[in-house]
């Protein structure tokens, strides 16, 4: 019971500034979906041949989206319901948004590849779109929003650790593996740009192997502690640790690590309301008289 | 804003939560480990597995008969490289659209021409699989790779080729 407690807050008044980290993330997340939605949406168009259903695809022909701009339309939706959400303004509009969401997603990702660049968006958005229709209170729907992303990027890292381990076995982190994939990366870079060269580390890496053995290891530990999100106290180390981890997949295989993922470690995984507070009080004279309520809920809060 | 009740909010966010996880289990399971934005995440998780991408290159000016040969070096290719980002395209789907198109009727010869644009109108390109391989060595340390470049499509304004002089083994 002590790990739901803390979990969904229970054991914490959810002050004003936890109100506005809330808040600010919210939009930040309202803001990168509508960007994915558009961009996506765009992409779309040109495609013309499904090669791997995946979720409702499996039940339903995506390429219809593919032609007279209906994607588009997806997106324009998409953008209207996520606006009516963040405005709290109906409160199934996220749940909408999810579902259309999700249509872009499966019409984007047909051609075989699975992309999970936008997975912890989705959560985000799913974990609000449930907590607005389940909870009439604006702080129990932040409460649990929070609880349940916490939840879920903790349970994400540690999964992936087990996936390895169940993949491959111990053997998972042989530095072989990685040149492996230093390979496989060049050639997707190659393929981008028509020219590709080994940085230093890179170079480093594949004349040691024990070089390449422990950055494999280090990634797969850090990755394995990722349940530790769940623990308040601990959220600020294993974050600093997740981005140290997305930042060697950066170096050493070029995946790009300024994604979705480690925005969402940065915004969430640090205590923010800390610092909100802070401003708060340090400036007390100059946001005399404006009062938060109206900033963050313009339009009213869940009921 | 009503009153919260903090014994209720507990008892329903745990009802809430434990539905989340039986409809992600279900969902993930029935759907080979993705609904998004549900997912196991098994990327990197088969370690040392045979890999396949995509190259293109742009054969325009070349008058190379050995068009289907297998080369050990991008370098030994013909024409010159094509790069994706003039056309848009992510590396990915190119990619995983050769890798996974377990058969090659009209619908999937034109869904990859798509993937080109207007630059198949004026342009020859070859699609190339790449593959890379981890070569079987006693001395599991000194593991090391194959990296084989085989010719798999032959694209021109007016023509689509495959290459009839090799099986590869799509649909993974």
């Amino acid at each position: 019971m002590k790990f739901f407690i803390q979990l969904f807050q229970n054991d914490r008044s959810w002050t004003t500034g936890r109100q506005w980290h809330f808040r600010i993330v919210e939009f930040v997340l309202v803001i990168q979906l509508i960007y994915y939605a558009w961009s996506w949406g765009y992409y779309i168009q040109h495609l013309s041949a499904v090669v791997l259903p995946l979720g409702l695809a499996n039940y339903m022909d995506v390429s219809v989206f593919f032609h007279h701009n209906y994607s588009l339309i997806l997106a324009l939706l998409a953008t209207a319901t996520a606006l009516l959400g963040f405005f709290r303004v109906y409160r199934w509009s996220y749940a909408v948004t999810i579902l259309l969401f999700h249509l872009i997603y499966i019409s984007r990702f047909s051609q075989g590849e699975i992309s999970h660049g936008a997975n912890m968006l989705g959560v985000s958005i799913l974990s609000i779109a449930i907590a607005t229709m389940s909870f009439a209170n604006e702080k129990e729907v932040q409460k649990f929003t929070w609880g349940l992303i916490v939840f879920l990027v903790g349970f994400s890292y540690t999964s992936a650790a087990f996936c390895k381990l169940f993949g491959t076995g111990l053997n998972w982190a042989n530095g072989s593996h990685l040149w492996l994939w230093m390979h496989e990366l060049a050639t997707d870079r190659l393929s981008e740009n028509g020219a590709f060269s080994f940085n230093f580390l890179q170079k480093l890496l594949f004349q040691h192997h024990w070089m390449a053995t422990t950055i494999l290891m280090s990634g797969w530990i850090v990755e394995f502690l990722g349940f530790t999100f769940w623990i308040n106290k601990l959220r600020p180390y294993i974050t600093t640790l997740l981005i140290g981890m997305h930042v060697g997949i950066y170096l050493s295989m070029r995946i790009n690590f300024v994604d979705n993922f480690a925005f969402m470690l940065i915004m969430i995984g640090y205590p923010w309301d800390h610092l909100i507070h802070h401003i708060r009080e340090k400036y007390a004279d100059t946001f005399k008289g404006l009062k938060s309520s109206r900033i963050l809920y313009p339009f009213g809060s869940q009921h | 804003m009503t009153r919260p009740n903090k014994s209720q909010f507990l008892k329903k966010s745990i009802r809430i939560w434990t539905s989340v996880l039986v409809v992600y289990a279900l969902l993930v399971v029935t759907h080979n480990g993705e609904f998004w934005p549900f997912s196991i995440y098994p990327m990197f998780s088969q370690a040392g597995q045979t890999w396949v991408r995509a190259l293109t290159r742009d054969i325009s000016n070349t008058t190379d008969s050995t068009l289907w040969h297998i080369t050990e070096s991008e370098e030994t290719l013909p024409g010159k490289p094509f790069p994706l980002k003039l056309v848009h395209t992510h590396r990915n789907d190119l990619a995983n659209y050769i890798k996974k198109s377990g058969y090659w009727d009209q619908d999937r010869i034109q869904g990859l021409r798509s993937l080109f644009g207007k630059q198949l109108d004026s342009k020859n390109l070859l699609i190339v699989w790449v593959e890379g391989q981890a070569k079987n060595s006693p001395d599991k340390q000194n593991l090391s790779y194959d990296v084989r470049y085989i010719p798999f499509a032959y694209l021109t304004p007016d023509t689509s080729m495959m290459n009839p002089e090799h099986n590869f083994h799509t649909h993974w």
